[in-house]
């Protein structure tokens, strides 16, 4: 509940933030607010693409004529950002020998505007070449305006604002998508029919909304005997998660699926194999991490749906220095991770257990 | 002496039992939640069968079981922020101790319930030889505690903070097991809230802590150490906290980072639908396990009902306020 409403309050309080933000500007271009209704279109090669390079790009060889340095702003606070880290070390490491400083910096542990906003702000004071960071809610735009102004180039990751901003390239999953990748995982896991729960983090944050948007869209669409239940919140955690699964099996003798948007599905999933409804309660969730995948494993849960954690470390450090070396522009501006399917048959690919 | 305090002034010579009864703010509470349960049998042919009770019933355990030291604290004056943060950072001290260097569960049980009840004394000393305002000291600890949490939880892969797995036969048990039909949690719950209620009412300390709460000059100068009795709640809220936290971890077998984060709230709620007064010196502990059970049966109820959640939030906070709102009218009324 607390949560919840903190959120939403710091979300309006971000939401106050740019529109106190905006006005110092308009004094300049009077025909911008025309434009980012029609500019992407003609003038961005490609609004959207995975690129093949996923990952995996290199660094343009070509040594700078000085020492450069770049931040790569993210998180630790939940196992999520474990192959993130990787991959932003991997960037370091493949940027050293060009004289090249690729820093991981944690600002915080949530990921709102007021931890990133500041970390931007000492980043520009610093006089870091370029900046990779997660733009968790829309005050973070007055922020990486901020430093693309100060002539430092911004890539977002993970998540980024719904409001334009101007960063140069975003690497992370488009959450709508993810969600109808699920919905598709989900429909055919239940064989097209019977009655599906949705779980979700939070309704305050727009990426879980979008997830759950793209699932219950899909589904409308595509699936019209399958019903969906009115969905829940779990605050991320996984023994509300728990509780709510078995509501729902309490009150739907017949349910065929839980679909978790957020953290703690495998709450749900100890519901169902507790239930002893493993099998003929599917459930659906997102990423990769031990809890999760020790389900997956078990079969509890049917699929989880991946995004490519490691090149969301990874890329943004790589292409910003494409971009400042080599003067490389990416493919397009919004670099779509995969997301990967991840099933009981093809587990071993993606995840060896820790311990 | 601390008798009288503890409750109403003086009762008129016409009170009888039942207007004692009657104007127990715990009754009207109770009523309210038959209420809600005679409405929620009718709504639902799910709601009345033994296995949803006892998940109604189990998952109010945690929340019951911290609301027995809340009680106590307010009843002081007082208040506890930090026992979202209290629950999780003794998980993850036992997690860790498990994971980490092999400890024996029990004794890692044993040392996360002890750091726990750390956390309360510090909380404790901090207001009473500090005089540092109980919100203040304890929204301090529920900062430094999940801050403990992430740092226990880091350093095992990498350094990015994990969910720890907590892989014991009898810690899951503790947390997820069943005595016949009835979920183990359930039955600590009411062992411990019985205890309790008997401690409260029947102890020298037990009616100390409504003396202090009552009026503390007074309780000062009738002998009573009041700094002594702080240091208890606060101490015992910080175990009984990290007892729910292993529950917590043990019915999922993960110490997760984001365990109890806003659960204070819950507790709080608990608390003050059955009749705590912030205040002080009122309060009972039946009356917080039964405003748990409302804001249980409540959540229950949404997704039995499949009503829209949002109302769910809404419901919690009506009733909150409704609860203390109809007991202060009703008292207005009485006095008049």
């Amino acid at each position: 509940m607390k949560v919840n409403r903190l959120l939403s309050v710091s979300m309006a309080l971000a939401a106050l933030l740019a529109a106190c933000a905006a006005p110092a500007r308009p004094a300049a271009p009077t025909a911008a607010p025309a434009e980012p209704t029609q500019a992407p279109a003609a003038a961005a090669p490609k609004e959207m693409c995975t690129p093949a390079d996923e990952g995996t790009i290199k660094p343009v060889d070509q040594k700078p004529d000085r020492p450069m340095k770049i931040a790569v702003l993210g998180l630790e606070n939940n196992p999520f950002w474990i192959p993130v880290k990787e991959g932003a070390l991997k960037a370091a490491e493949e940027l050293k020998p060009y004289g090249v400083a690729v820093e991981w910096i944690v600002p915080g542990d949530q990921h709102t505007s007021e931890v990133f906003g500041q970390a931007i702000e000492s980043a520009i004071v610093q006089k870091y070449d370029a900046i990779a960071t997660v733009a968790g809610d829309a005050g973070m735009v007055p922020f990486i305006n901020r430093a693309v102004d100060a002539g430092i180039p911004v890539a977002t990751f993970n998540s980024e604002t719904a409001e334009p901003n101007k960063r140069l390239f975003f690497v992370g999953a488009d959450l709508y998508l993810q969600g109808q990748t699920a919905g598709k995982a989900m429909a055919e896991a239940i064989g097209g029919k019977g009655k599906v729960a949705i779980i979700t983090g939070f309704f305050a944050v727009e990426a879980h909304e979008l997830r759950r948007k793209g699932f219950e869209d899909y589904i409308k669409q595509n699936y019209p005997d399958i019903t969906i239940l009115s969905p829940v919140e779990n605050q991320d955690k996984a023994d509300i998660a728990f509780s709510q699964a078995r509501d729902f099996m309490t009150a739907n003798p017949d349910l065929a699926g839980i679909y978790v948007t957020a953290g703690g599905p495998f709450g749900a999933a100890k519901a169902v194999e507790e239930a002893g409804m493993t099998g003929k309660v599917k459930v659906i969730s997102f990423d990769f991490v031990d809890e999760t995948m020790e389900y997956v494993k078990k079969g509890v849960i049917s699929a989880t749906i991946g995004q490519d954690p490691f090149a969301q470390g990874h890329d943004p450090a790589i292409r910003l220095y494409n971009y400042l070396v080599g003067k490389v522009q990416p493919e397009c501006v919004k670099l779509v991770t995969r997301s990967d399917l991840v099933t009981k048959d093809n587990i071993d690919q993606f995840w060896k257990p820790s311990q | 002496m601390s008798e009288q305090t503890a409750d109403l002034p003086i009762k008129p010579a016409r009170a009888s039992v039942w207007s004692a009864i009657f104007r127990a703010r715990e009754t009207s509470v109770f009523i309210a939640l038959i209420a809600l349960v005679v409405v929620m049998s009718f709504a639902s042919p799910y709601f009345l069968t033994s296995e949803n009770i006892f998940n109604v019933l189990r998952n109010m355990s945690t929340i019951s079981i911290i609301a027995i030291g809340m009680t106590m604290v307010i009843i002081t004056g007082g208040i506890d922020l930090s026992v979202g943060s209290v629950l999780a950072m003794s998980a993850m001290m036992t997690a860790r101790l498990m994971v980490e260097f092999g400890l024996d569960p029990r004794l890692a049980l044993v040392v996360g319930l002890l750091f726990g009840a750390l956390a309360g004394l510090v909380n404790g000393l901090i207001i009473t030889k500090v005089q540092v305002n109980p919100f203040i000291t304890t929204m301090g600890m529920m900062s430094i505690g999940r801050g403990l949490t992430y740092l226990l939880a880091s350093g095992l892969r990498g350094t990015v903070a994990s969910n720890i797995p907590m892989r014991d036969p009898g810690l899951n048990f503790l947390g997820g097991g069943y005595i016949g039909p009835v979920p183990f949690p359930v039955i600590e719950m009411a062992v411990l809230v019985i205890v309790a209620s008997l401690f409260l009412a029947n102890t020298v300390l037990g009616r100390q802590i409504y003396a202090v709460g009552s009026n503390e000059q007074a309780a000062r100068l009738s002998g009573v150490d009041v700094d002594r009795v702080r240091l208890f709640c606060y101490t015992l809220t910080g175990l009984l906290a990290a007892f729910a936290g292993v529950m917590t971890a043990g019915l999922l077998s993960n110490a997760a980072t984001n365990a109890g984060l806003g659960t204070e709230l819950d507790v709080i709620a608990a608390a003050v639908i059955g009749g705590a007064s912030l205040a002080g010196g009122q309060g009972t502990v039946y009356g917080a396990v039964i405003g748990a059970a409302i804001m249980a049966v409540l959540r229950n109820a949404f997704v039995l009902l499949g009503l829209p959640a949002y109302m769910q939030t809404i419901s919690i906070g009506v009733v909150i306020i409704l609860a203390v709102a109809l007991d202060r009218l009703r008292r207005r009324g009485q006095t008049v």
